[in-house]
Formats: C-alpha cells, sequence, structure tokens
C-alpha cells in the first residue's frame, strides 16, 4: 500500500527538518520526502493542509494488565488507544499484574500484539525476578526476546543490585530504567508532602524521596560507566541534578510525562482520586522546572505514564486508591497545549520530545522520517481544540485528571508501518500486518 | 444568620462569623443542659445516624445526646474499618443510608478525605466527626467554647497547642479555629512531631516546652502514644515526657490563670503530670458537657439552614 500525506508541515528533528511538503510512504517505509510529489498509481492521497506531519510519538511508559486485570487494560485495548492518542510505538513497562521477569511473559505480549494489535508494542523487562528487587532475571533471555530496556518500575532499593543490574545489562546494551522513590522515605505518603498534604490530612512523599535515588542511580551510572534512564523526574532538584550529570559526561536521560507539567500537587483537592498518582503531583516550582528541563533538553522524553485502573480502584478512600493516571490518549495533545500552545516551544523540540528523543533512549527505530525509514507518522491537528473525554477513551482506564481540560493538537491521522490505524477516531481492525516481521 | 453549607466538614471553610454564630448556640443550649428536662422540640421528627468506621466513644455518645436533647429520632451504624474492608464503596454505602430518609450523617473514619468524599454523594447533611489527622471541627468547637466561657476574648489570647501533632485528631482543626477568632498559636513539641508547610498556617512552633507555654493564656493537649506510626518521631515515651510534659513547674511558667484544655483520654505521666491532670480535671470535665451543647448547636444551626 501507497500512501501519499500531501502539503503537510513535515517536522523530523532527526533530519533538522521543518517545511511545508509531501511525504510518500511506501512498503512499510518511508519512500520519499519533497515538495509536489506526483502520487504512483494507486496511491492514496491524505490532504495534510495546515496539520503537522511527524514521526508518531514513541511513549516510553505504558502499563497494561493481561493476563491478570483484563478490567484494566489488555493488549487490545491499549493499542487501540494507542492508535487513537498518536502513538506508534508503545513501551510497556513491568507492573504487579504483569511482572514481565520472564521470557514468557514477554513472549506473550508480543505475540498477543502481532494478533490483536494496532501499533508497535515493546516490552521493558523486569530487572529482579517477581519485582522483589533481590535478584537479578534472566537479562540475556529477556534482551533476546526483545526487551528494549530493563526495569521494575519501582525503587531497586538495594543499591548492590542495582549496581550489578547496570553492569549485567551493559554486556546486553540495555538501558536500566530506576523509577527515582526512595521507598523508606515514601512509605505511606498518597501525594506531595508540604503545606497541602498537610491541610488535607494526607500523608506525604517528600522531593528528598526522589532526589535521593536520582543521585543514587547517577553515582552508579557513573561507577558501571552505564546508561542510567531515570524515570520520571518530578522534581525540581532532581532535573537539575540530571543537568549536571550530563554535564559531566555521566550516560543517564530521563523522561516526564503531562501531570507534571500540567497540574500542581492542588490538584488532589477535594480529595479526588484521579490526581493520586506515584510518584506525586509537585508543586509549582517544580512543575516550572520540568518544563524547563523540557525545554533546554535535560528532559530526552515526554512519556504519558499511562496507567489504566478500573473505577473500582478509585471509587475508594483517598488512602485506599490505587496510584495511577491514564494517559496514552490524551498525552500528546496535553503536552502540545502545554508545550507549543503555552510555553512557545518550536515544533522540532516539541517532536524530538515525544518521537525522536524517548527513540533514541531505548535505542529503538522509529522518531524519523528518513527515507528508508518504518513508516511510523502521526499528523497532528494542531488547530483543533476539544476537551479531554474520558467517556469516549479507547482505553478501559477512565481515571483522568484532565476530564474536560480544553486541549489543543490532536492526533488526525496514526500510520505504523505504512498502514492507517486511526483516522480521527475511526479505528483500522486488527491484525496490522507491519507488526508480523 | 445560617451556615453556609449543608455540611459540617472541618473547620477550614468555616468564617469566623460562622463559628460565632455556632458558639452563641451552644452557649443557648448549654442553658438547656443546666436544666431539670434537657430536652427541646427543636429536631423533632429528624433522623440524625451515626456513622462510625472508628471506635471514638466520647464523640459518639456526645453525638447521640445532641441528637436526643434535640428531640432527633437517633441510630448508630457501626461500620467496618474502610470500604476496602467492605466491599462497598463509601458512595454505595452513603446512598443506602440517605434512601433511609436520614437528615444528618455523622461520619467517623480513620482517613481523610471519607466525609468530604461522602458529603458530595448525598443531600442529607453530612457533620465530620473526624477523619483521621485532617479535620475534628466538632471537638474545636467544643476547645473554642470552653475557653470562650473561661476567657471571653479570642483576640490576642496565647495558645499552645501539644500533642502528636501528625496524628492528633484536631490540631489542624484547632489551628483554623483558634487563628479565624484572633488568637496566637504556637505548636509545641520536638521536629519531628511538626506537620510539614506548619509554618504557612501562621503559627510560632517551639520544640522546646519552656518557650511554647511562656505566658501562655491556654495549654491544649492530646493523648500521646507510640504506634508503629510514630515510632521514628518518637523515641520513647519517658523521653517525651521528659522532655515535653505538662508539670506543674512548667505549667507556671504560663499565664497565672491559664486553661489546660485535653481533648481525648489522658495519658497521665506522658503528656500531663499527674498534678497537672488532677488540677485540670474539673475542666475537661465540664468539657465534655460542653461537647453536648456545642453538638447540639451544629445539628440545629445545619437543620435551620435547611428549612
Amino acid at each position: 500500500m501507497k500512501l501519499l500525506i500531501k502539503n503537510g508541515r513535515v517536522i523530523d528533528p532527526s533530519q533538522d527538518v521543518d517545511r511545508v511538503c509531501d511525504l510518500l510512504l511506501a512498503d512499510g517505509v518511508v519512500a520519499a520526502s519533497e515538495a509536489n510529489l506526483r502520487p504512483p498509481k494507486g496511491t492514496v492521497v491524505y490532504d495534510a493542509t495546515g496539520k503537522w506531519v511527524m514521526p508518531g510519538a514513541v511513549d516510553l511508559h505504558v502499563h497494561l494488565s493481561e493476563p491478570g486485570r483484563a478490567d484494566r487494560e489488555t493488549v487490545a485495548s491499549l493499542s487501540r488507544a494507542a492508535a487513537a492518542g498518536g502513538v506508534t510505538t508503545a513501551v510497556c513497562r513491568p507492573c504487579a499484574d504483569l511482572p514481565l521477569d520472564n521470557i514468557t511473559l514477554a513472549e506473550f505480549l508480543l505475540s498477543k500484539n502481532r494478533r490483536e494489535g494496532l501499533v508497535r508494542l515493546k516490552p521493558v523487562a523486569a530487572l529482579t525476578r517477581g519485582l522483589g528487587g533481590e535478584t537479578l532475571t534472566d537479562v540475556g533471555d529477556l534482551v533476546t526476546g526483545g526487551a528494549v530496556a530493563l526495569g521494575d518500575d519501582r525503587a531497586v532499593m538495594n543499591s548492590q543490585v542495582m549496581r550489578r543490574g547496570l553492569e549485567y545489562a551493559r554486556s546486553f546494551g540495555v538501558p536500566v530504567i530506576s523509577f527515582p522513590q526512595d521507598e523508606s522515605l515514601a512509605a505511606g505518603g498518597v501525594m506531595n508532602e508540604g503545606f497541602v498534604s498537610t491541610t488535607l490530612g494526607l500523608k506525604g512523599v517528600p522531593w528528598s524521596a526522589e532526589e535521593v535515588m536520582v543521585i543514587r542511580d547517577i553515582i552508579l551510572a557513573r561507577m558501571t560507566r552505564w546508561h542510567a534512564h531515570i524515570s520520571p523526574v518530578t522534581v525540581a532538584g532532581s532535573v537539575e541534578l540530571v543537568r549536571r550529570a550530563k554535564a559531566d559526561g555521566i550516560k543517564v536521560t530521563c523522561d516526564t510525562s503531562p501531570p507534571y507539567f500540567l497540574l500542581t500537587e492542588r490538584a488532589v483537592g477535594g480529595y479526588n482520586t484521579f490526581a493520586k498518582v506515584s510518584p506525586p503531583l509537585r508543586g509549582e516550582r517544580d512543575v516550572a522546572a520540568v518544563k524547563e528541563g523540557l525545554a533546554d533538553g535535560t528532559i530526552d522524553a515526554v512519556a504519558s505514564h499511562h496507567e489504566p485502573l478500573s473505577i473500582v480502584d478509585k471509587d475508594v478512600e483517598f488512602n485506599d486508591a490505587a496510584f495511577g493516571i491514564s494517559g496514552i490518549e490524551s498525552y500528546l495533545a496535553l503536552s502540545y497545549t502545554s508545550l507549543v500552545s503555552g510555553g512557545g516551544m518550536s515544533p522540532r523540540d516539541f517532536v524530538r520530545l515525544v518521537s525522536t528523543g524517548p527513540a533514541r533512549v531505548f535505542g529503538m527505530p522509529g522518531g524519523t522520517l528518513a527515507v528508508g525509514a518504518p513508516a511510523d507518522v502521526v499528523v497532528l491537528d494542531v488547530e483543533k481544540v476539544a476537551p479531554v473525554n474520558a467517556t469516549t477513551f479507547f482505553s478501559r482506564g477512565k481515571n483522568t485528571p484532565f476530564a474536560a481540560f480544553e486541549a489543543q493538537g490532536w492526533p488526525a491521522l496514526t500510520v505504523v508501518g505504512g498502514g492507517v490505524v486511526a483516522k480521527s477516531r475511526r479505528l483500522a481492525a486488527p491484525p496490522n500486518p507491519a507488526l508480523a516481521a | 444568620m445560617a451556615l453556609q453549607s449543608k455540611d459540617l466538614l472541618g473547620i477550614q471553610s468555616l468564617s469566623e462569623g460562622e463559628l460565632r454564630v455556632i458558639l452563641d448556640t451552644a452557649a443557648n443550649f448549654a442553658t438547656v443542659a443546666a436544666r431539670p428536662v434537657k430536652k427541646v422540640p427543636a429536631l423533632r421528627g429528624r433522623t440524625v445516624a451515626n456513622l462510625f468506621y472508628e471506635p471514638s466513644t466520647r464523640t459518639r455518645i456526645s453525638f447521640e445526646l445532641a441528637a436526643k436533647r434535640l428531640s432527633a429520632d437517633f441510630i448508630n451504624i457501626t461500620a467496618a474499618t474502610s470500604s476496602a474492608a467492605t466491599g462497598e464503596t463509601l458512595t454505595d454505602t452513603a446512598k443506602t443510608v440517605e434512601a433511609m430518609q436520614v437528615d444528618f450523617l455523622v461520619v467517623r473514619h480513620s482517613m481523610a478525605g471519607a466525609a468530604h468524599q461522602l458529603a458530595r454523594q448525598v443531600q442529607c447533611s453530612v457533620i465530620n466527626a473526624g477523619d483521621g489527622p485532617h479535620e475534628h471541627p466538632t471537638q474545636t468547637l467544643v476547645d473554642l467554647f470552653t475557653i470562650w466561657e473561661h476567657k471571653k476574648r479570642f483576640e490576642g489570647l496565647g495558645v499552645a497547642i501539644l500533642g502528636d501533632h501528625p496524628r492528633s485528631p484536631v490540631t489542624i482543626s484547632n489551628i483554623y479555629g483558634l487563628k479565624k477568632m484572633g488568637a496566637e498559636v504556637t505548636l509545641v513539641g520536638p521536629s519531628t512531631l511538626m506537620p510539614p508547610g506548619i509554618e504557612q498556617f501562621g503559627v510560632r512552633v517551639a520544640t522546646r516546652v519552656e518557650d511554647g507555654i511562656a505566658g501562655a493564656d491556654v495549654i491544649l493537649l492530646s493523648r500521646v502514644e507510640i504506634t508503629d506510626a510514630n515510632r521514628l518521631q518518637i523515641p520513647s515515651l519517658r523521653e517525651y515526657a521528659r522532655f515535653y510534659c505538662l508539670t506543674p513547674r512548667r505549667l507556671a511558667l504560663a499565664a497565672e490563670d491559664a486553661l489546660v484544655l485535653h481533648s481525648g483520654s489522658m495519658n497521665r505521666g506522658v503528656e500531663i503530670s499527674p498534678e497537672v491532670a488532677d488540677y485540670a480535671f474539673p475542666l475537661m470535665v465540664q468539657q465534655v458537657t460542653n461537647g453536648i451543647a456545642a453538638r447540639m448547636a451544629v445539628l440545629y444551626l445545619l437543620a435551620g439552614e435547611r428549612e
């Protein structure tokens, strides 16, 4: 199948491109990118006038709960949500429901996605067995089986385990993800620690719980000379620590997600369990620092931090509610709204953060529209303003604190491997042949 | 003047004017309690339900008596510790109780925000009878009422608060109430017991008890005990008592006519020495009596608002 995306504003930081031209996709790859391309016979033409044409979003942080808690999210529902949200590659992190600590689980995920998925799905394998933080998983097995990074998505409290994990991962060429939250400092905390938590009578997680782990893992990255990816950074001090580590030449990268630059701890007011997330929403100073880190390149990627939950997990006392925000369907628009509409960020920097940057961080294909690259493309309708509407989410998780938030810049077309998987909100039916390879 | 809200969820949302109305009303009901016949017909035909997710004998009985002295029908519902423990959500419980045409739901819960979450779901008035370390508004009203009875002023009154502040059900409510009425509040205790961001409440912090209670007109105490939750904040009860127990010698540093109030059951020899406890006991008993009047005032005013 051939697809010609005509007359869009093609933005590709990997080639330092930002110009109005046509983009031809053929045989699953980018075939040409020039002005006034003549469509070969049988080419489907999509008019992207006034819209952005960019490499599809690469989302470094999603969760799903199949098998186990399919009411939260399945491979199929996640994939549909991703397609609608402009995500062409979703990186699935381990969680209690799906620990991804052995090859069977990783293979299950990938084979399920080949049959039921629309977008590319890449597993992050657990660093330790059962996410217990004590013994390493069979890392080589998991990397050979398709894992793009290692990490438990919770803090590895034992520093020796983290050190050996980084060293071992180095032999297999994959980064180790650090979830920066010291569990003892954060114990029992359900929101950011400070004046607001005290007014609400809720136990807080201090900023220091994050910075302690960020600095430890920067030190271990320096020691092991290997790549630690800190995910997510949410406090001002973490951004500064990563900035300095990068300046010192230490192999460290990091990401964050829209709740951490669009919301503050005040969103928890009234005991809104949809604003309960881990790490917690922080203060205004932190939000400003995260935005600065996004603008100056300290932060490498914006991820959705998609944690889909059932209403049963949220409609309880605040202390008992599960942590997490369903983000994959709205994070691109929310990021555009905050960073480009609200923050004056250049289109190239925006695409770097949502696509090129994250692809590079985990060494994955994607994030580029170079000729010959996989045809993973998103057309972003940058003029479209619409409220976030959880009731229409394809994701099973309707848990968003952004309900009714007017966001700008919604995906109009999502293409994975040359095949259209979402056009506005109309989705293709799986399987997507491009995923069979 | 009626109350602004259908509910009483905390002191934070009350204005100084509302607080004064409640205290004036409580004063009227206190005179009722002194009569041989202690009952008035104000809430005849209304139903008050206590929904307690954790035990609190004093508060439960105080609300029960307050309701009965206003001639309301009254029921006690003892729930499990949380909605997770029962599997029934707060919303479902609230709707069920409301379907029984209850006019007032008095909610006690160990978790902050439970009463707020309930109040959003029901038409009836919700009264927060303590939501963990968050607010316990009626206890603050009792303290304010007792202080008013004795001091007849709040403006410029020096109040020292001692206790396990992060776990005390009443510290935050008392700070709101006292500050709104114009008192000067000092929170006393080791730094580990100071709630995060406490300076932003406009209170003074004293880590030395002598500094904290010097010249105080009122000393508010709450129970101190050691649990898993505060083991790293109080090394031992003996040590706490040595440095923070209200002893006669320390009490002598306060104003000559200083009031000593205690908001719950005392731990003699820990936060209060036996001598000071005996000295202050008559006032604490009076607090219990005042508690009924204050809660009658709250029920009465919330009912009036809904006429």
